[in-house]
């Protein structure tokens, strides 16, 4: 048989729009009924083990936490925040759009949903001040792409299981980055708005009062992204178990605090982050079982060896990583790359010296982006079909925004410091 | 549309029925239902498994393991109910540049693939979890066929509802060309 085989068939099966994760576990399926001395029941059980690892818990709890907070009531309460602190300034609205991305990226870990979200509640008000709805779809997709990579995030814990690399190291190192990526787009959308003159969202600086208020009342939610990290800091517990304590923290707040959590909004909760957690969750036990495939067939150190032999040096194989990663997001959804490429990828970039956590965070951010990265990309569906914008409008509107955080990316690429200076301190 | 001669449909809105009709909405979303169950469990046993462990200072295997078992089921059903409702992601993108007639010829073969696949992997689901009983799990003891018991009942329902999308296109395609 030739080794080539399975992949080849993948690929063929991705490109004729067959589900990813049928597409890889057929395309596995074949080696193991061709390959000689391979028994055929590792086949399920390598699908199946994967959904015994204690890590990877962590993916449905990060989901789960984010979709609690967002009925909690918490996200009104986090606008009310970033209105006081960025509402002045000319295009307020917009400003506030990209800092609720960044505040709720502390409970969020999935761009989707926060994409979603603020696709309902905050661009049927820049609608009403004036604001482009393509411009407003834009701000909204692009500034998503924060929400992941703020601790905690579910790429992040992808990435840690698949590369064996410390989650909640790379937690920690996401922060700057995501931190960057805020203050990225705000350049672009201050240029912008005060080019088209949209006016800000509340006629004066707010006093500190009103901040001090405002941020009293989302400290419950801003509290909740330093008791993970410090908690796991300490060893108090397992990123796994953080994200347990999370949704129970959720719930209890919403519930009890806030008191906009009841027990008939438990079904659609559960419901919404059992889908979100299914779709990405299949897709790891197919590559689970691609995997063996690759390992078998030593596929990784193979291509390794092909990329070293055209390059060893770390910077120009970041370079041309990030060029593959950028061209493969813009074709194929970022989480599904992730799960399909870190195994490939992140030896190799282990073998020329790279940081394991450094790396890890370039491919997370790299990958995130590709949700707004044309013709593929996940956020620009959701926003344009939540706001009822052209895609093409879209696109032409989210290209400063794009090239904000491609900017941040190279950043945070030649500049390792960038992600690893705070788990270095801290870890 | 109800056919000719069949009864009114029963309506479920009032109060007093109103739990039934969850009732029936939890049956008929059967995946789902039990996806999210088991979601519930892996929750209580993982946030027990962290008490336990500052209450009684040693860490409780048994929780882990449920958890991870229940996961299990979280996944595969998940993915089941996924499928009903066309969630799981693909790339269109080459088939969008097709001429029509082209992409949905590719679209029927990959159907028809699986339509393949799926039988096959359910019986090799089926196998495994008919060898597997006898194997328990480390702490709980729990029959491994309960394990993969989640994967069976999940390639079955996968398997039943990508027949009734295809007899539903078929039918579209024969009411399109009559």
């Amino acid at each position: 048989m030739s080794t080539a085989l399975p992949a080849l068939i993948m690929l063929g099966l991705l490109a004729a729009n067959m589900r990813v994760a049928f597409a890889i576990a057929i395309a596995a399926l074949v080696f193991f009924l061709t390959a000689q001395g391979v028994p055929l029941e590792i086949y399920i059980q390598r699908m199946v083990s994967v959904t015994h690892s204690f890590p990877l818990l962590a993916v449905p709890f990060f989901i789960l936490a984010g979709v609690v907070m967002n009925h909690a009531g918490i996200t009104r309460r986090l606008m009310i925040l970033a209105d006081t602190l960025v509402g002045h300034r000319t295009g307020g609205l917009a400003h506030v759009n990209v800092l609720l991305s960044t505040f709720m990226g502390g409970m969020s870990g999935s761009a989707n949903a926060d994409a979603a979200v603020q696709s309902k509640i905050l661009v049927p008000e820049m609608s009403k001040r004036g604001y482009a709805p393509a411009f407003s779809a834009a701000v909204t997709a692009t500034s998503s792409v924060i929400a992941p990579i703020i601790p905690p995030g579910v790429g992040m814990v992808l990435y840690g299981f698949l590369a064996d690399v410390s989650i909640g190291r790379l937690f920690l190192a996401g922060l700057v980055p995501g931190i960057l990526m805020c203050v990225a787009l705000m350049v672009v959308v201050g240029i912008v708005s005060r080019r088209r003159g949209y006016l800000p969202s509340r006629p004066e600086r707010a006093g500190w009062g009103d901040r001090g208020r405002a941020l009293a009342g989302s400290l419950w939610a801003l509290g909740l992204p330093l008791g993970i990290i410090g908690g796991i800091r300490y060893g108090v517990f397992t990123p796994t178990e953080a994200g347990a304590m999370a949704v129970v923290y959720a719930f209890i707040v919403g519930a009890f605090i806030y008191r906009e959590l009841d027990w008939s909004k438990l079904p659609a909760i559960l419901s919404e982050a059992v889908l979100a957690n299914a779709v990405v969750m299949l897709i790891i036990c197919a590559a689970q079982a691609f995997g063996f495939y690759m390992s078998w067939e030593r596929i990784p150190q193979e291509a390794g060896q092909f990329l070293l032999s055209l390059t060893e040096n770390p910077l120009v194989l970041l370079l041309v990583i990030n060029l593959f990663l950028v061209f493969v997001g813009m074709l194929v959804e970022g989480s599904a790359a992730l799960i399909l490429l870190t195994p490939l990828l992140a030896p190799l970039a282990a073998s020329v010296g790279i940081d394991p956590v450094h790396f890890g965070i370039v491919m997370v951010v790299n990958l995130t982006i590709a949700g707004v990265t044309p013709p593929v990309g996940t956020l620009i569906y959701t926003t344009c079909s939540i706001v009822g914008v052209d895609i093409g409008r879209f696109i032409r509107e989210s290209l400063p925004l794009v090239l904000a955080l491609f900017a941040v990316l190279a950043l945070v690429t030649f500049v390792p410091m960038v992600s690893l200076w705070l788990p270095n301190l801290l870890m | 549309m109800p056919r000719f001669g069949s009864p009114p449909p029963l309506r479920f809105d009032t109060p007093m029925t109103r739990p039934l009709r969850l009732v029936g909405q939890a049956l008929r979303n059967w995946e789902l239902t039990l996806a999210a169950i088991a979601l519930l469990v892996v929750i209580a046993s993982v946030s027990f498994g962290v008490i336990s462990r500052y209450v009684t200072q040693t860490s409780a295997t048994w929780a882990v393991e449920l958890a991870s078992l229940s996961f299990t089921w979280v996944v595969f059903l998940g993915a089941a109910a996924a499928f009903r409702r066309n969630m799981h992601v693909s790339v269109d993108l080459v088939v969008r540049l097709l001429p029509r007639r082209w992409s949905a010829a590719v679209a029927w073969a990959m159907d028809l693939l699986l339509l393949v696949f799926l039988p096959y992997a359910l019986y090799l689901a089926i196998s495994i979890a008919i060898d597997s009983i006898d194997r328990p799990s480390p702490v709980l003891r729990i029959s491994f066929l309960y394990v993969y018991g989640a994967v069976v009942l999940s390639f079955a329902s996968i398997f039943v509802h990508h027949v009734i999308h295809m007899a539903r296109r078929l039918a579209g395609v024969r009411e399109q060309a009559g």
